[in-house]
């Protein structure tokens, strides 16, 4: 999987939590900028991008995200 | 027992026991009703362990964070504590995202689960952090300590502390929900307002919160 495919995935899973498109998929996207995007639907996001990708991130990881751009860093680093 | 007899001070490892107990006795809101427990399906004495992992993780800038937490104790037992941080600060996460992550982290994956089939009953009811606000969360004094004006005391100590290390935060804000009359007088009392109400409108939500209504309540520094 390549990394524009690897983020249209992650946009459906975006999209299937907050259950709206309203917002452009970019590099430089984060939670702030989708609406709908809170505590909840973070934990979902989170972990259903663990699901479809069979990947576990570690909780220092997670909390050196800091857009889009350094979350598909993580899931591409942890697929190899 | 005066009021001198207590001491007020910042949270340290030693002290995950006492605040586990806080947060779940604050979260219940004067009910039976503990979110973070029913939300997750879990029982209390499940979530208390969590608690105790997630505050040992000592994550930063949110409400379970264990820096974020002073405490009241006497004869060196705490018996009130109250989360105060300030939000979005430096380039720490939003505390909404360290708290999601710590408990993506720590609660077991079926519990998430759990938790994404109840979602819905939150909507309404989630209310976003302003950056660069003092953010105040689990305000808990234990029953045989009430009467001596603890929690008011832990908010005044956060209002000052922060005005010493945050010299451009002027705000303090808090959520309560409405049923919480004795919290919502006290908050009214040291300067809060009501800044804005969040309603759910999901039938069930009383079976797993305290109430289907919460204040957002604001206060300006002097």
């Amino acid at each position: 999987m390549n990394r524009d495919e690897l983020s249209e995935a992650v946009k459906a899973i975006i999209i299937d939590t907050v259950k709206h498109d309203d917002f452009v998929m970019s590099e430089e996207l984060t939670a702030t900028d989708v609406s709908g995007w809170d505590s909840l639907s973070h934990m979902s996001i989170i972990t259903g991008i663990e699901q479809k990708f069979s990947v576990k991130f570690k909780l220092k990881e997670l909390n050196k995200l800091k857009n889009m751009s350094s979350l598909l860093d993580l899931i591409l680093s942890k697929m190899q | 027992m005066t009021d001198t007899d207590f001491t007020i001070r910042h949270a340290t490892l030693s002290d995950t026991d006492f605040i586990s107990d806080a947060i779940i006795g604050a979260e219940k809101s004067g009910t039976t009703r503990c979110g973070l427990a029913t939300l997750f399906g879990l029982d209390e004495t499940q979530l208390k362990t969590y608690l105790i992992s997630m505050l040992e993780e000592e994550i930063e800038g949110c409400e379970l964070s264990i820096d974020s937490f002073l405490l009241a104790e006497k004869d060196n037992s705490p018996v009130a504590a109250t989360a105060g941080w300030v939000e979005n600060a430096g380039d720490e996460l939003p505390s909404n995202q360290a708290k999601a992550n710590l408990i993506g982290y720590t609660f077991p994956h079926s519990n998430l689960m759990t938790m994404r089939d109840n979602a819905h009953l939150m909507k309404g009811l989630s209310i976003e952090r302003e950056t660069a606000t003092l953010q105040f969360e689990y305000v808990y004094v234990a029953p045989e300590a009430r009467g001596h004006g603890l929690a008011a005391r832990l908010i005044e100590a956060h209002i000052e502390h922060t005005k010493k290390t945050h010299r451009e935060v002027t705000r303090g804000q808090l959520q309560v929900f409405c049923n919480n009359d004795n919290a919502i007088g006290l908050y009214e009392r040291l300067g809060f307002e009501v800044k804005q109400s969040y309603r759910s409108s999901e039938d069930d939500v009383l079976s797993f919160l305290p109430h289907n209504e919460k204040l957002l309540m604001e206060i300006l520094f002097q």
